[in-house]
């Protein structure tokens, strides 16, 4: 939809055999989200991924190499946040949660502005820290786990809200449904560009890349 | 939540896997009216107990249907149902427990793998896109409402009846659904035969537990049982249910003669009674089931009442082949029975039977004009009239709501008006009652066509065991089928003697004081 992960025209990210479908695919519509979109994002390339990732796995003649190290370092972090027990400064998951929520509300949400997003990538950071230090879980019971689940995906979101916000951030124009109090016009001549998001080691770096045109009608602006 | 002062006492069921150990534990939350259960579970997940599991996905809109869970013995959604000021809330049933109210919902999805749940199509439409027809869809689009939340199969007599799960509710939904299609060619009455189509009792727990309010008898069950009935699609037990309906007018076969030597010294209807008896088969040729009717006679001779009955002129009323999916052979009892009544100028019919008292209510009508009555009411009305004197009675008795007076047709009280009225009786409610209340399993055939079984789970075993429970001494029901059910269920649970199922008109009878004041 409006943002997601970047894929080639076989829906294959940049991981090597990873395939991406649905809502979580990029730019179908460009800027916009509407009722009904998902039809393509489902039907059309759903479709696409699970027919290419289908190739590719009966093409495959060996199991491809895992790296081992990655994974322990992923199941270290997983299975570390069950043996963060609870202090008098400990933080619960759905805390986290709630404030992300109302942060990503108030300050990234339908209207934006330059300062409400610096305020929000403060405040994001500032909870990564605070999520980092003092989260606990109320039981290191790993059979349906609330606090766990909820500390999983808290990781996950903010991440990506972080992603988002400096996205919004970097983009100095209002498109779609992106709307900038402080950047009301459409820039086509600055902006005609998508804002790619990548890692480079612990970093996440962001670049531009010109948008290449399919159709002709282009939206109105500057 | 901290604005108000009342509190709810929340008592929930907690499994540990870790050690089997399953207990209940109380929580006192504050009480706002119109919170929902979900609410309260994730109120107390937060604020009091973390390490409470329970399982939500949309929150509130109805469309996951995955926090399903029991609430005071009623399986609900609890993102749906409000709260109340004491709940004790527990996992779904038949479903085997994860941790606390997280249930394994293989058993629900297992069936549903053994059906082809798509469209099966194998002629080419004319052409592309297709247009579909919506008008004469509404069975379909109210089917496809389905959220696959398993409320109506944990509650399903039939679903409890089995070792191996079969998915009777949830099913024969997707069947109906998948049926109901304009598009689909694929044979389904075969899938749904192997899945239990004719296991289904009727009972319609199913629609009364639905979130979406989906009538799965009347819209799944009863359509996919007419369309397989007229492809010959039935068990052998089954067909000679239905033959012998057809033939002798009852569903075991028994002589037409046979049927009315016992009710020798019965008057017979004339045009100048007010009521006709309907008898019904089981109240006919059925012991337990002639006690019952003589008790009534009884009654309604002492109270004065102006009745008849048809003796051998009687056909079964035709409620059974009409939810076995028979409608050919329902059509026919019913013009004749009431081409019948109409011969003898019947205007008012009181039957024995709810089974027979729902098809004469509700599709006798487009046959003629009579007033229909379940005898509990003309009992109630005999006894508010004061027509007949009950003498004191000091015993312990529950109520057995009929599915077909009480589901079907919304009679709750009047039985228990009756009850009441006799003097010194105390009336135990068990667990799940009036809407709640669990079948017997005799419905559509089942009692005699048995093919529930009287397993240790059925549900006639399962329901005397709720009423033993409740430490009363008489079992009331209301309904011929649902005493002969429960009265083999408590030979099998071998509860001779500590239970006795009585019929409200064999319990007014016995506290009648002879003679008038």
């Amino acid at each position: 939809m409006n943002g997601g992960v970047r894929v080639n025209e076989f829906c294959e990210t940049c991981i090597k055999n990873l395939y991406v479908a649905g809502e979580a695919l990029r730019g179908l519509h460009g800027a916009n989200r509407l009722g009904g979109n998902s039809i393509p994002a489902t039907q059309v390339f759903g479709a696409r991924a699970g027919l290419f990732a289908a190739k590719i796995a009966s093409e495959m003649k060996a199991f491809p190499e895992v790296n081992w190290e990655q994974v322990d370092e992923e199941r270290d972090r997983v299975y570390g946040i069950l043996n963060r027990t609870q202090t008098t400064r400990s933080v619960r998951a759905w805390e986290l949660k709630a404030q992300l929520q109302r942060l990503m509300w108030n300050d990234v949400g339908i209207v934006r502005n330059g300062l409400g997003l610096k305020k929000a990538i403060e405040t994001i950071e500032l909870m990564k820290k605070q999520f980092n230090e003092n989260l606990a879980v109320s039981s290191s019971n790993v059979i349906y786990n609330w606090d766990w689940i909820e500390a999983l995906e808290v990781y996950n979101m903010l991440n990506l809200a972080w992603v988002i916000a400096k996205a919004a951030l970097i983009r100095e124009e209002s498109r779609g449904s992106h709307f900038r109090e402080d950047y009301p016009q459409t820039d086509n001549k600055r902006w005609w560009k998508n804002i790619i998001a990548w890692k480079r080691e612990d970093e996440i770096l962001f670049r531009k890349e010109q948008v290449v045109v399919i159709s002709d009608v282009i939206p109105q602006g500057v | 939540m901290l604005m108000s002062i009342e509190n709810a006492c929340v008592k929930i069921y907690r499994y540990d896997p870790k050690n089997g150990v399953s207990k209940y534990e109380t929580y006192w939350v504050p009480y706002i009216k119109n919170l929902k259960i979900l609410d309260v579970l994730l109120y107390i997940q937060r604020s009091m107990d973390g390490t409470i599991s329970f399982r939500y996905d949309c929150r509130g809109h109805q469309r996951c249907g995955t926090c399903g869970v029991l609430m005071n013995g009623k399986p609900v959604l609890a993102c749906k149902k409000s709260i109340e000021k004491y709940m004790i809330i527990e996992p779904l049933p038949i479903f085997r427990v994860i941790k606390d109210l997280v249930v394994d919902r293989d058993s629900l999805f297992k069936p549903l793998t053994r059906i082809p749940l798509f469209v099966q199509r194998f002629s080419v439409p004319k052409m592309e896109p297709e247009a579909i027809d919506l008008t004469g869809l509404e069975d379909h689009m109210k089917l496809i409402e389905c959220v696959n939340c398993g409320l109506c199969f944990s509650t399903c007599p039939a679903v409890r009846a089995h070792v191996e799960p079969i998915g009777v509710p949830v099913s024969m939904g997707w069947l109906a659904t998948l049926t109901t299609d304009p598009r689909d060619e694929g044979e389904r009455c075969v899938a749904a035969l192997q899945e239990g189509l004719y296991n289904c009792v009727m009972c319609r727990h199913c629609q009364e537990v639905c979130p979406h309010e989906i009538d799965i008898p009347m819209l799944a069950i009863a359509k996919l049982r007419a369309i397989a009935v007229e492809k010959g699609i039935l068990t052998q037990s089954l067909r000679i249910f239905l033959n012998n309906i057809s033939k002798h007018g009852n569903p075991w076969g028994f002589a037409r003669s046979k049927r009315d030597p016992w009710m020798g010294r019965i008057k017979r209807y004339q045009t100048s009674d007010e009521y006709l008896l309907y008898m019904g088969c089981l109240c006919s040729y059925e012991e337990r089931g002639k006690s019952m009717a003589e008790a009534l006679v009884e009654l309604l001779e002492m109270a004065g009442i102006s009745f008849g009955i048809l003796g051998n002129e009687e056909d079964c009323c035709g409620n059974e082949a009409y939810m076995v999916g028979e409608t050919g052979l329902f059509q026919e009892l019913a013009y004749r029975n009431t081409e019948k009544f109409k011969q003898f100028g019947v205007k008012k019919i009181v039957t024995l039977s709810p089974h027979a008292y729902n098809i004469m209510k509700n599709e006798y009508s487009r046959f003629g004009d009579f007033e229909v009555l379940h005898y509990t009411n003309l009992l109630s009305e005999i006894i508010q009239e004061k027509r007949i004197n009950l003498s004191e009675q000091k015993i312990k008795v529950t109520y057995h709501d009929p599915c077909f007076l009480g589901r079907y047709n919304g009679i709750y009280d009047k039985p228990r008006e009756v009850l009441k009225s006799i003097p010194g009786i105390e009336l135990i409610e068990m667990n799940r009652n009036r809407e709640n209340s669990l079948c017997c399993g005799g419905g559509s055939g089942n009692f005699v066509t048995d093919t529930l079984g009287g397993r240790e789970k059925s549900p006639n075993r399962t329901r005397v065991k709720e009423a033993y429970e409740t430490g009363a001494d008489i079992l009331v029901v209301a309904c011929p089928i649902c005493k002969i059910m429960l009265d083999d269920g408590i030979k099998d649970e071998e509860l001779e003697g500590e239970l006795i199922v009585k019929d409200i008109a064999e319990l007014v009878k016995q506290s009648v004081r002879v003679g008038r004041l």
